[in-house]
């Protein structure tokens, strides 16, 4: 694994922050953590590269124990608020941050213009970081991040502040990065984001995690369907009150939600066996907008996801 | 530590505070310079007078030059942590791979090279101004590498502060206590004037807390002690800025473990911090 966790916890006073944090998160692959402001998303970041000390639990990058040296020879990590010396030239920051990484001299040298050119800033090399736009000091705030070639990338909201057509360059260099073997922890609140790129996804919320798995799963549950029954009488509504018992009804149109992709065949022959005239089943593809709404909206004070 | 380091020293150099403070050096090196000729041209050939105005003038102008060097580490390291810990600047060093007491260190080295560069500069132009009396070389050395401990010791403790609180309360602390440390010496000068153990205690006990000003009175009672000046070497104890009483050699003992747990505390509690 490349993150494992188990019970990792950091608050703040008993307040706040993140509780009970279990994850496992495989290589090569691009982990998405969701949830709304103030949910616990960038504690549970900075607690996972070494900035924050948890309260209790205990965690691992690539076996070693969060903060440790050989942890952060690992990791590249964008911040959320970040901010570099604006009085250096692009080049000079990443010479700057490949020496504190212990990186070669020859190889910083050989690796900055790649790493320029892989964040579109080639030809900005010398201008000085203050000269760069909100959007510029983001990429080289990425760039900064990947210059040590990381196999483990921790980008928190590494798109807040681009343009459109920047967001989708910085989503091509996660993607290609993915290709090459890096494991990247994707920290948005941007779903559509997250459910373009992520292969797996967690939702946070107070603190606690409230769901996590692969994007397929998450969405392959909790979908809505649209039932058109001609012949709606009082023992077919009964029966699919068992099956959601807040469906929505209007005429002969019923909305209910289902768990699994897998029921909607038996829901169809449970219909038709009940004598329904079933005239149209439309299920509606789940979104992830749906699910972190519903999940955050439901999630109350309950932890859900305990190890 | 030494990427660090030099990255410090860049910083510093680079800041305005430190071009500025550069500029009134100069300025007040001019006046000092125009001050010191005008005295030594009309002053007489009267030797005591000439003495008098020698020493009171040097030691006054070490006195106003070690204030200066004292300010330049408090503009220049008082938000070297708190500044880059609200900003977020530390977030993305802190995660590479170095121990954080590494990044305190590194500050360190960094803006303590500066700062030596700048008072051995400072020192040496304000005793060739002041070339008329000639100083054993052994002695200049001596006080020399006490005045330049003077701005290290307290970039020390500055730096401390600067990871403990923010930088705006760094900084009126800081300024409070080096003023309290002024005080204490001058309380301690007139105490010894005048006979009074109170006093002197009370300058004593204020130099523990805040040593700065005895390292001064070391190093002008180094400097002049065993001088050519003879018996005039008495005046050197008279005035504000003189040294009625030189500090102990343990008085300098503390002053270095002073110094050195300072640098000690302020990497300990920023490795347990959490940023």
């Amino acid at each position: 694994m490349v993150i494992e966790t188990y019970n990792l916890t950091k608050q703040y006073n008993g307040k706040g922050g993140c509780k009970e944090i279990c994850l496992s998160i495989k290589e090569r692959q691009i982990f998405g953590l969701l949830g709304p402001n103030g949910a616990g998303k960038s504690t549970l970041v900075k607690t996972l590269v070494g900035l924050l000390y948890p309260t209790s639990g205990q965690g691992w990058i690539f076996g070693y124990p969060l903060g440790s040296i050989e942890a952060k020879k690992k990791i590249g990590y964008l911040p959320e608020n970040f901010r570099y010396y604006e009085w250096l030239t692009g080049y000079d920051l990443l010479y700057y941050h490949g020496c504190l990484a212990g990186m070669d001299k020859d190889v910083i040298k050989k690796r900055i213009p790649f790493v320029f050119e892989l964040v579109g800033l080639e030809g900005k090399e010398r201008e000085k970081v203050k000269t760069y736009s909100k959007g510029m000091q983001q990429r080289i705030g990425i760039g900064c991040a990947l210059l040590a070639d990381p196999d483990l990338l921790f980008l928190d909201e590494p798109t807040s502040a681009l343009d459109p057509i920047g967001r989708k360059e910085v989503r091509d260099i996660i993607l290609r990065l993915k290709d090459q073997g890096k494991t990247i922890f994707l920290n948005s609140h941007l779903l559509n984001e997250v459910e373009m790129i992520c292969d797996e996804v967690a939702i946070i919320n107070k603190g606690s995690i409230l769901v996590k798995g692969t994007l397929e799963q998450l969405l392959a549950e909790n979908i809505k369907v649209l039932l058109r029954i001609d012949n709606l009488n009082p023992t077919i509504l009964e029966f699919l009150q068992t099956v959601d018992k807040n469906l929505k009804k209007n005429g002969n149109k019923v909305i209910l939600t289902i768990g699994r992709r897998e029921q909607l065949p038996w829901l169809a022959k449970e219909i038709i066996q009940l004598g329904g005239l079933l005239s149209e089943l439309r299920p509606s593809g789940g979104s992830l907008e749906d699910l972190f709404i519903n999940m955050v909206r439901e999630s109350g004070d309950l932890n859900v996801d305990h190890c | 530590m030494w990427t660090i380091a030099k990255l410090s020293v860049q910083e510093m150099i680079r800041k305005k505070v430190f071009l500025v403070t550069m500029i009134l050096t100069g300025i007040f090196l001019f006046v000092y310079g125009l001050g010191l000729h005008i005295a030594f041209k009309d002053g007489g050939d009267n030797l005591i007078v000439k003495t008098v105005i020698f020493t009171q003038l040097l030691s006054a102008g070490l006195y106003m030059a070690s204030f200066i060097v004292a300010f330049l580490v408090l503009f220049t390291a008082v938000g070297s942590i708190s500044t880059e810990l609200e900003n977020g600047t530390l977030q993305t060093i802190v995660v590479k791979p170095i121990k954080r007491w590494e990044i305190i260190v590194g500050k360190y080295l960094g803006m303590g090279m500066v700062i030596a560069v700048y008072s051995i500069f400072f020192f040496l132009v304000i005793i060739a101004l002041n070339r008329q009396i000639s100083l054993p070389a052994l002695n200049l050395i001596r006080s020399l590498g006490i005045f330049c401990l003077q701005g290290l010791v307290f970039l020390s403790l500055v730096l401390l502060g600067s990871t403990v609180f923010t930088t705006l309360n760094n900084g009126i602390i800081m300024v409070i206590l080096y003023g309290i440390g002024m005080i204490g010496g001058i309380v301690e000068q007139v105490g010894n004037l005048i006979g009074k153990e109170a006093l002197i205690n009370l300058g004593i006990v204020t130099s523990l807390v805040v040593p700065f000003d005895s390292l001064y009175r070391k190093m002008l009672y180094t400097l002049f002690s065993a001088s050519d000046l003879g018996q005039l070497n008495l005046f050197t104890q008279q005035g504000p800025f003189g040294v009625g009483s030189q500090p102990s050699v343990w008085m300098m003992v503390y002053v270095l473990i002073y110094g050195s747990l300072a640098l000690y505390g302020a990497a300990r509690i920023f490795t347990r911090k959490d940023i």
